[in-house]
């Protein structure tokens, strides 16, 4: 056995243990809102201890397991959006990342409405957090928003997350009563000049 | 309420506006009770629990905001036109005077503090649309730029007033408008 061995069990098992919180976690929120660590371990197998040593909160928890189901929808966004390179104009990259953000709020056998059926300002404000980091990751990706400065990522991260979540959220609860293209439609007509058009401003 | 107890709860406020920490998480009972300088049954006679206490100072801090939105609706219902600027502005304004009482609230609570904040903003410009001419408030572009605006901003507060975003007030003013839709983009 080669030296790095023990090191790398200790990750594998400490990785093992998110995923089985996780999934303890949403298995849970079937049934009805998850409040304390405890009831999660108990769950998971897992004793108290070892869940804080993972979580802070069962607040964290639940981004950290709706982030997971989200996440292989968002790695193929970006590397479709890498792909197309500079090909794609602002615009048409925008919209196709709309779509896919759409795509997020039922993905992950709809973990999201899950989360908001149980506790609705925790859902919308665990999926603005993501959308944050996603809107990030997009405003680096595409090279029209090359000039972006990493202090207006942060603040356009923040607005825009919480802003898609919000308006997704709506629709998902059926307050905003209109079909899946008028959504996108409507999201794309939300997004400021600067960021449907061009990257600089 | 007797003026003992209306005493008592906001020593209970003050202090646990004072005893919240970044990074502290939510502040313990007998930290505030300490600080408060009143017993444990005094606190559990006015609050359920820590969590109940986090959202009256949110409250609190909201009720003071609603007063100056109102303001702010006020000179935008009788000036022919209020820029984004000089409304955000105002209300930054607010925002920046009630600030401990919400710093307080969004590090114990980030996901209630962002959906209060959010929905009365939401909720302002509902009202501000419905006295525009063009524009009915019921409609599904009303109900998605209300909701895009109003948390939009409220998520973007709660990251400064957590002190994750490091700009000027003023700077910060010019980022988020910069931000806003123009609703002549919408469907």
């Amino acid at each position: 056995m080669d030296r790095d061995g023990p090191a790398l069990g200790a990750a594998a098992r400490a990785a093992n243990t998110r995923a089985h919180l996780r999934r303890a976690y949403l298995d849970l929120l079937e049934t009805g809102t998850v409040r304390s660590a405890g009831e999660v371990a108990d769950r998971a197998g897992v004793n108290r201890s070892s869940f804080y040593s993972h979580f802070r909160s069962v607040g964290e928890l639940a981004v950290d397991a709706l982030r997971e189901e989200l996440e292989p929808a968002h790695d193929e966004n970006l590397r479709r959006l890498d792909a197309a390179g500079g090909a794609v104009a602002a615009d048409e990259s925008n919209r196709l990342v709309i779509s896919r953000i759409v795509d997020l709020s039922t993905a992950g056998n709809g973990a999201l409405s899950t989360l908001l059926s149980g506790d609705r300002a925790f859902g919308e404000w665990a999926f603005g957090r993501i959308l944050n980091g996603y809107v990030q990751d997009y405003l680096e990706v595409i090279p029209a928003f090359g000039s972006v400065t990493a202090e207006r990522r942060a603040v356009a991260g923040e607005y825009l997350g919480h802003a898609l979540s919000a308006v997704i959220c709506s629709w998902l609860r059926g307050d905003l009563p209109v079909g899946r293209d008028d959504l996108e439609a409507l999201l794309a007509g939300l997004l400021p000049e600067w960021v449907m058009n061009a990257g600089t401003g | 309420m007797d003026a003992r107890a209306v005493r008592t709860r906001q020593r209970l406020v003050d202090a646990y506006v004072r005893v919240s920490r970044p990074d502290a998480g939510v502040p313990r009972v007998s930290t505030i009770v300490r600080a408060a300088g009143v017993n444990r049954s005094s606190f559990y006679a006015h609050f359920d629990s820590i969590e109940d206490l986090t959202l009256y100072v949110l409250d609190l801090a909201l009720a003071d905001l609603a007063r100056s939105q109102a303001t702010i609706a006020e000179r935008a219902s009788q000036a022919t036109r209020i820029t984004a600027l000089t409304a955000g502005r105002a209300y930054l304004d607010a925002i920046a005077a009630n600030a401990p009482g919400l710093a307080a609230a969004v590090r114990a609570d980030r996901a209630q503090a962002r959906a209060r904040i959010g929905a009365t903003l939401e909720q302002t410009m509902l009202d501000f649309l419905s006295i525009t001419p063009g524009w009915d408030a019921h409609s599904a572009r009303s109900v998605a730029i209300t909701a895009f605006v109003g948390h939009g901003w409220a998520g973007a507060i709660c990251a400064w007033l957590a002190g994750e975003l490091q700009l000027e007030t003023n700077a910060l003013l010019q980022e988020l408008v910069a931000l806003n839709p123009d609703p002549a983009r919408l469907p």
